[in-house]
């Protein structure tokens, strides 16, 4: 056990880790931290937020009158501020329906683009609050889905017996979650940046692992005990269980982003929402979330075990980068963005073409980590065989 | 000099560096491959430029009339809608307005009058070089007709940008191994208990930039060997870049400010010449990553510390740049649009007015031959402190 910590200690070098802070927080800055803030932005962000906490994950038949209620509030609302608004009178704005019959007329922004603006801004709430009402009725009624479109038919068979049954089943239970389609898909994205960013930092911990052995010739001198021989074992765990703390640190870093956006209080809405992506799964946006932690542990490992294992074949640092950079770039940057692009849903809207097959991303992971995992234990299988460079 | 060939042997002597530049290349197909629905368009294009010829006028348009129908109603509708323009086709440069551009980047850039004053004075420049174009017709010329500026932004943004790419991560990798390799070795106290030992390090550097450069090409004559089995030139060689089916090359920029801008070179580019100034100066490019390189590598003496540092500096840059871009911060943005960084990022815009990129005429070159000014002293003066310090072992 005192190896395997020695190990930890050749791994955890200050000097990287600092490069690694830095690097960590460019990239946030770079790439994931536009994509997670437009979380909080999506439509009706905050009234799902008020009516997750009112009723419950999703919208039910029984529920469908009270929103009607809340909806006289908001217009009631409306209604008292836009008297406030100096100028919306004159041009026979007096309530919602006023204010929409002129909207529609596209009149008011000819005349006044300022109070077109402000009004515009007084009326969202009702707006979007709307959007949630007609979603759902038009949904109960059969106006919006697949099923009953020409556009069924472009999809693979497997898919529409998917789409169908989900379909089926909304009209049966008549109950619709209360989160936007749109949650899901930016937290992916988050998800997303988290494990590249994990496959980069943990290939950039690992890759030096074998080579500073090798460098400083202690090799040769650890080889002629059997103890020493099996010390390739210690430092493949070591590694291993770096990259798995690493990912766990990134992790908690980005858990915690996240959780300052507010959307954790949706934890059981169902992620199928009828618009957006039709997901594989019957998965809650909670089990969605476990899911992206769970890949960013999954890749993790693999990058891991992939760069102790290529560091292993490199006699110092330069032939362990030419390594490493194609390690990120194959299993970062095109197998895990791949992967994590819409994850689980039957149609990756980034990648235009056939449907996606069920399940594809896990068995990619699961072959990724085999291949991984397998090279580590054949690597120390044949270390007792080897002879010393 | 045999100093200089015992040091690219050790280079060459790595395999991982050759089964890299390998990887380079096969990707580099990959992206050929797939960009082969552009490239059937593009030869399409130029088919018809080796029968037409270049400038649009009453000849070329009778021979066009002429061309056999095409297979698909789309694409005979397409062929009809381009004729129908061809015969309306003037020449855009002779109506380039720069007093309206002028105003309107004084506008933009109000609140940093540096940038303000430089972006006048080049759009001056651009204004003249409009007119000298109009004067050549260079606006009528065909190149491929309407998939130029996706072609080119393909080949531009996307395979040159990649070739330049894997070009500079080459030059790094190599000089990185080049000075680390004697206390890899275990030699670096022998050599350097002696003064001629100790210039060994000037010989890597050399070694280092020279094989950075002979990468480069390697990768460039390769690649391009693949490109032009694909890609069908000869019909474009001679074709203007300021003609006006060029303006789209920068609907492909992700900078969308002035995205529909003409193409205004500062010289008299043809597709060929500028294809081979574009390759040069990624040449120049490459060398200037490579002495910075070799700077982090002398001073801190350990290749992946060195790397590391390199890699800081080059996403720290461009970070801090793109960022000063996006927030409209133009008094942060103008000086950094000076850096090797940003000019890696603008392939697109290589040799021309380059918009709010550029701020002065042939601000790419400029930039380019600075650092390798900079790169250049910045490596003699690390050198020079590395003479007299002690071996780090």
């Amino acid at each position: 056990m005192r190896l395997f910590w020695q190990e930890m200690q050749k791994i955890w070098r200050p000097g990287i880790l600092a490069a690694l802070v830095v690097l960590g927080v460019l990239f946030y800055f770079l790439r994931p931290k536009f994509w997670i803030e437009l979380i909080p932005k999506t439509q009706n962000f905050d009234n799902s937020l008020m009516l997750v906490e009112r009723y419950g994950p999703v919208l039910t038949a029984e529920i469908r009158p009270e929103l009607d209620a809340i909806y006289e509030e908001i217009k009631e609302n409306f209604n008292l501020e836009v008297k406030k608004i100096p100028g919306a009178a004159e041009i026979g704005i007096t309530d919602l329906e006023s204010y929409w019959a002129v909207d529609r007329s596209g009149e008011i922004y000819e005349v006044n683009v300022e109070l077109f603006a402000k009004l515009w801004r007084l009326s969202m709430p009702a707006n979007d609050f709307r959007l949630i009402t007609g979603k759902y009725d038009g949904r109960m009624d059969g106006t919006f889905g697949i099923r009953n479109s020409p556009h069924l038919a472009s999809y693979a068979p497997q898919a529409q017996t998917r789409i169908i049954e989900l379909e089926e089943r909304e009209l049966r239970t008549k109950a619709v979650s209360f989160m936007d389609h749109a949650v899901p898909w930016y937290t992916s994205d988050w998800g997303r940046y988290l494990v590249i960013w994990t496959v980069l930092s943990v290939t950039l911990l690992l890759s030096p692992t074998l080579v500073r052995d090798r460098i400083r010739r202690t090799i040769a001198m650890q080889w002629t005990s059997r103890r020493g021989r099996r010390a390739v074992r210690t430092q493949t765990a070591a590694a291993l269980a770096s990259a798995l703390l690493l990912a766990l640190i990134n992790l908690i870093v980005y858990f915690a982003i996240l959780a300052q956006q507010g959307s954790l209080p949706l934890w059981n809405c169902p992620i199928y929402c009828g618009d957006g992506g039709i997901p594989w799964f019957d998965w809650t946006y909670g089990q969605f979330i476990l899911m992206l932690i769970g890949m960013n542990f999954a890749f993790a490992l693999a990058a891991g075990g992939l760069a102790v294992f290529l560091s292993q074949f490199s006699t110092n640092y330069v032939p362990m980068l030419l390594k490493a950079i194609p390690v990120f770039l194959v299993v970062g940057l095109v197998i895990a963005n791949w992967a994590l692009s819409d994850p689980f849903l039957i149609q990756k809207s980034h990648y235009r073409g056939a449907d996606n097959p069920k399940g594809i991303e896990l068995v990619c992971v699961l072959l990724l980590l085999a291949v991984s995992l397998g090279s580590c234990v054949w690597m120390c299988s044949r270390q007792q065989q080897r002879e010393a460079p | 000099m045999s100093l200089l060939k015992y040091e690219w042997r050790k280079l060459a002597g790595m395999p991982a560096l050759w089964a890299f530049a390998a990887m380079c290349l096969l990707f580099n197909c990959v992206l050929l491959y797939a960009t082969l629905w552009t490239c059937r368009d593009f030869n399409e294009g130029s088919a018809i430029a080796v029968q037409l010829g270049q400038r649009v006028d009453a000849d070329f348009i009778a021979g066009f009339a002429q061309l056999p129908p095409a297979d698909t109603p789309e694409k005979q509708a397409e062929q009809d809608k381009l004729l129908d323009f061809l015969r309306k086709m003037d020449d855009t440069l002779a109506r380039y307005d720069s007093a309206s551009v002028r105003q309107e980047y004084a506008e933009f850039l109000s609140v940093s009058p540096l940038s303000a004053s430089l972006m006048d004075w080049k759009i001056q420049r651009a204004a003249l070089r409009a007119e000298h174009l109009a004067q050549t017709g260079a606006a009528m010329d065909f190149f491929v007709g309407p998939i130029t500026g996706q072609a080119n932004g393909v080949i531009y943004k996307i395979f040159f940008k990649a070739l330049l790419s894997e070009g500079i991560m080459l030059g790094i990798l190599s000089m990185l191994f080049l000075l680390d390799y004697e206390r890899n070795n275990r030699t670096a106290a022998a050599v350097c208990s002696s003064r001629v030992g100790r210039k060994l390090w000037r010989t890597k550097a050399l070694a280092g930039v020279t094989a950075a450069l002979a990468l480069y090409l390697l990768l460039v004559i390769l690649s391009f060997t693949a490109f032009f089995a694909l890609w069908n030139w000869s019909g474009v060689w001679n074709a203007s870049m300021a003609s006006q089916f060029n303006t789209g090359i920068f609907n492909q920029s992700d900078f969308n400010y002035d995205s529909c801008r003409p193409f205004l070179p500062w010289a008299d580019f043809t597709a060929g010449s500028y294809l081979l100034a574009i390759i040069t100066l990624g040449a120049a490019l490459a060398v200037v990553f490579t002495l910075l390189t070799a700077i982090f590598g002398v001073l801190i003496g350990n290749a992946y510390a060195s790397a590391l540092a390199m890699v800081i500096f080059i996403i720290a840059s461009w970070a801090i740049w793109y960022t000063s871009y996006m927030q409209g911060c133009w008094a942060v943005f103008t000086p950094l649009s000076f850096l090797p960084a940003s000019l890696w990022d603008q392939t697109l815009g290589w040799f021309t007015d380059g918009g709010i990129m550029y701020f002065i005429p042939w601000q790419e070159t400029v930039t380019t031959a600075l650092w390798l000014i900079l790169g250049g002293g910045g490596t003699a003066l690390a050198l020079r402190r590395f003479n007299r310090k002690d071996v780090r072992i």
